[in-house]
């Protein structure tokens, strides 16, 4: 047997004489004693133990065929996957006015019709296969809580449609919360809303400049008041998108949902990520002059390593480092515009060249369109992080490139912060 | 005799099993997180 090719080795400060191994294809973590490494090297392991790090990932008998087994996994994934995912922009309008809107160009009042929310329904019950055990939606935006009819329109027939097959309906919101009121949500949690994630920037002062009403209002309190009046009654994840210079403050917002009594018991999960700059040519957000493009910009590293510990500090779940792609890469997954014109990826609507195709005309092959092979090179194929990242976010790439020929990689940003993470993952959490 | 000795100084220490890679399935939409999680 061999080591893994997907294989992180680390030192592990509290107990010396082990070391701290991770499996970044299985997101296994172990501590192996330094002499039962080198029996690995020798090839001395004890059968138990060469079962026991074989099921974990961590040693192989071909380190060629586990790289043919890795570069195979995403249509394995797709052949298998028992799940529909459908993102519906129901609007492109919003009642709020952030600073760094990526929608912000082509935002109005676009709503979606009677008649193209009966296309996605028909879309989705032909798309919706013998085999299937679960559709998700979720519902976006613009602001989807400004098309509650339609939530309700769209989900009725879908959820006796999907029931009948004996399988799960349940839909998602991303919403801003403002709008996010009691009633509402009892009603929605009865047609299958399962979770709702609310955008907070931070603590009022900051939120309420980068997230303001379009009246110029803020609007921390109006969500606070409304997270405070449903956790009960749906899962509740918040998100924040910080910057360079604002995500130190975003310690105090966990802090402030502490007083309120917003503590892991009532709040699903916790995850900030930076703001991405707007594409090259976008002039909506003129005025807007931070955000990333990309991953590995140095600060970025410490900005998450600093949040990442303080969201778990304090109990909150947050996603563990686990293998990740780009949902373009999942085929039983589509976003659908609110004019019916069908997307990969929501980031991407509106967008020249990346539609690949509408309700009533279906879909056409879009593997070119999203570079679905970007990450299938000699590069990505020697990098011990591929399953972390599967040729990572394409729109990231847009934004630095203005095209997605090239994967967007973030190997510099593992080297520098994949290590911290896990021993994150290892101090805080119990399981 | 073997066993026990392994128990005493825990040789292998197994803090997260992580995903099966055979049921692993796409865990749902990212909507503006940079990407989509596989889950075991």
């Amino acid at each position: 047997m061999q080591l893994s090719h997907y294989l992180k080795i680390y030192p592990y400060q509290e107990q010396p004489d082990h070391l701290l191994l991770f499996s970044t294809k299985q997101a296994s973590k172990v501590l192996l004693a330094k002499e039962t490494f080198q029996s690995i090297e020798n090839g001395t392991l004890s059968p138990s133990d060469e079962a026991l790090l074989s099921r974990l990932g961590m040693i192989v008998p071909d380190r060629e065929a586990e790289k043919r087994s890795i570069r195979g996994l995403i249509e394995k994934l797709n052949k298998k996957n028992p799940g529909l995912s459908i993102t519906v922009v129901l609007n492109l309008d919003c009642n709020f006015a952030c600073v760094y809107c990526f929608e912000g160009d082509i935002k109005g009042k676009l709503y979606m019709s009677d008649q193209t929310a009966e296309h996605l329904i028909d879309f989705i019950k032909e798309k919706f296969s013998k085999h299937k055990k679960s559709l998700v939606i979720d519902f976006y935006g613009g602001e989807p809580l400004l098309s509650t009819g339609l939530i309700k329109s769209i989900s009725l027939p879908l959820k006796s449609f999907v029931e009948s097959r004996g399988a799960a309906y349940s839909f998602t919101l991303v919403t801003n919360g403002s709008l996010f009121k009691r009633r509402t949500a009892a009603e929605l949690a009865s047609l299958g809303l399962k979770s709702v994630k609310i955008t907070l920037d931070g603590p009022a002062e900051i939120h309420n400049r980068y997230r303001p009403f379009k009246s110029g209002a803020g609007s921390f309190d109006t969500i606070i008041a409304n997270i405070k009046d449903t956790w009960d009654l749906v899962k509740i994840s918040i998100g924040g998108n910080f910057d360079l210079n604002n995500y130190e403050k975003f310690v105090l917002l966990l802090d402030y949902l502490e007083v309120l009594g917003l503590g892991p018991d009532k709040i699903f999960a916790v995850k900030f990520d930076p703001v991405m700059k707007p594409p090259q040519g976008d002039t909506s957000t003129a005025c807007y002059k931070d955000g990333c493009m990309s991953i590995n910009e140095p600060w970025l590293i410490g900005a998450e390593r600093l949040l990442r510990k303080e969201i778990l500090k304090r109990g909150y779940y947050t996603p563990k480092i686990m293998p990740m792609s780009c949902m373009i890469e999942a085929t039983d997954s589509y976003v659908v515009n609110f004019d019916g014109v069908i997307y990969k990826c929501p980031a991407f609507i509106g967008k020249k060249g990346f539609a690949v195709g509408n309700l009533q005309t279906g879909v056409t092959d879009y593997a070119d369109i999203y570079k679905l092979d970007t990450w299938k090179n000699q590069d990505c194929a020697g990098c011990e992080y591929l399953p972390l990242c599967f040729g990572g976010c394409r729109y990231m790439t847009f934004v630095r490139d203005g095209n997605i020929d090239k994967p967007d990689c973030k190997k510099a940003y593992f080297d520098a912060s994949l290590e911290e993470l896990i021993k994150q993952d290892i101090k805080f959490r119990s399981t | 005799m073997k066993k026990e000795k392994k128990q005493e100084k825990k040789e292998i220490i197994v803090l997260d099993a992580g995903i099966n890679t055979e049921i692993i399935i796409y865990g749902g939409v990212c909507c503006c997180g940079p990407l989509m999680p596989i889950r075991g």
